[in-house]
């Protein structure tokens, strides 16, 4: 009897639903940048705070090619913020892909340094620092050899989550568009 | 001590059949029936923390103050307290905000009224949905009670050959 209860306390338990997303129809999107109450972040070109919409754009790289970006991550929220940065590819060749190699610096560190397509970096966010900057390498591998045209079109996404553990709170996704091709 | 421990049993019973009917019955779709909830995040706190359940029901007039529930454009369910009533639309606010939500909400929209919080018991639900829950508290479970039935099944049918 106890058995049957105990299950059946699980499952009542298992069919009730959440009431949260408080933000999700509350965020507006102005000049690239998220509005609201208790997660607010944008991401800025450390030259002049400006949105970014697209951080690379490069035509014609070569093997051992690279270029330095930077971005600026502003947590304007009243609570603290975890967010990843990951790789989210859109167009393009797997292969070309798999051969871009990324290294986030913060800070003067290198908080991952490796293949762009493996890029799950997670970031927490005190809402008293101002921002955050990032400089961002991105180079193609020395490894590739180039037989044709190639081209790779990803997007750098911020996910953003209020909860460490992603279980409860707010959720915010900012993509910005990247683009690189062999010729 | 037998007698403690078959009271204990008794409350135990009892308390499980009551709280799960009380779930159970939420969840069946007939108008003015109450609903449990789940609340996953800050929003109004510190009238209502995340990881409470909450417990709503619908009424026929709302007023300024109140803290409803209601389904957002987007199809989520949002409890925030109404701050202004106008022509029939609710202009809500998170406790914990420091600004009105952004747009109005008609008030057919609103699911209900909260009545009552229990604190807490939704970060067992949060655990329950979790790999390590569903192992620990469902998995793991149902084996013992399958390896207890095999043994009893096989003490049975021992009992049944010597016969």
């Amino acid at each position: 009897m106890l058995r049957f209860l105990f299950f059946s306390f699980i499952f009542s338990l298992i069919l009730i639903s959440p009431t949260n997303a408080d933000f999700i129809d509350k965020k507006t999107v102005k000049n690239n940048q998220f509005i609201a109450t208790t997660l607010d972040f944008s991401q800025l070109k450390t030259t002049d705070n400006s949105s970014i919409e697209t951080l690379f754009n490069i035509d014609n790289i070569s093997p051992g090619g690279y270029q330095v970006n930077s971005l600026r991550i502003k947590n304007k929220s009243e609570t603290d913020m975890n967010y990843f940065l990951t790789f989210g590819k859109i167009d393009g060749s797997d292969d070309f892909c798999n051969q871009l190699e990324i290294n986030l610096i913060k800070d003067g560190q290198s908080k991952y340094q490796g293949p762009l397509v493996d890029l799950n970096l997670n970031i927490n966010a005190n809402n008293k620092e101002d921002f955050s900057d990032w400089l961002i390498y991105l180079k193609l591998s020395d490894k590739y050899v180039k037989s044709k045209s190639e081209f790779c079109d990803f997007n750098l996404n911020i996910n953003a989550f209020s909860d460490p553990n992603q279980k409860s709170g707010f959720k915010y996704k900012r993509s910005i568009l990247n683009h690189i091709s062999s010729s | 001590m037998d007698f403690i421990a078959k009271i204990f049993t008794f409350f135990l019973t009892s308390i499980l059949i009551i709280v799960t009917s009380f779930f159970l019955f939420s969840q069946l779709n007939f108008p003015n029936n109450y609903k449990v909830l789940l609340v996953q995040s800050g929003s109004m706190a510190p009238s209502i923390n995340t990881g409470d359940l909450i417990i709503i029901k619908p009424v026929l007039l709302y007023q300024k103050g109140d803290i409803v529930t209601f389904l957002s454009k987007n199809g989520f369910n949002i409890t925030h307290r109404i701050v202004e009533i106008k022509d029939n639309k609710i202009t809500t606010k998170g406790d914990a905000n420091s600004i009105n939500d952004q747009e109005s909400t008609d008030q057919t929209q609103v699911l209900g009224k909260v009545f009552y919080i229990i604190p807490y018991l939704g970060y067992l639900i949060i655990f329950i949905k979790t790999t390590v829950g569903l192992i620990t508290l469902i998995i793991i479970p149902s084996l013992i009670i399958i390896f207890q039935e095999i043994i009893q099944i096989k003490k049975n049918f021992k009992k049944l050959l010597k016969r």
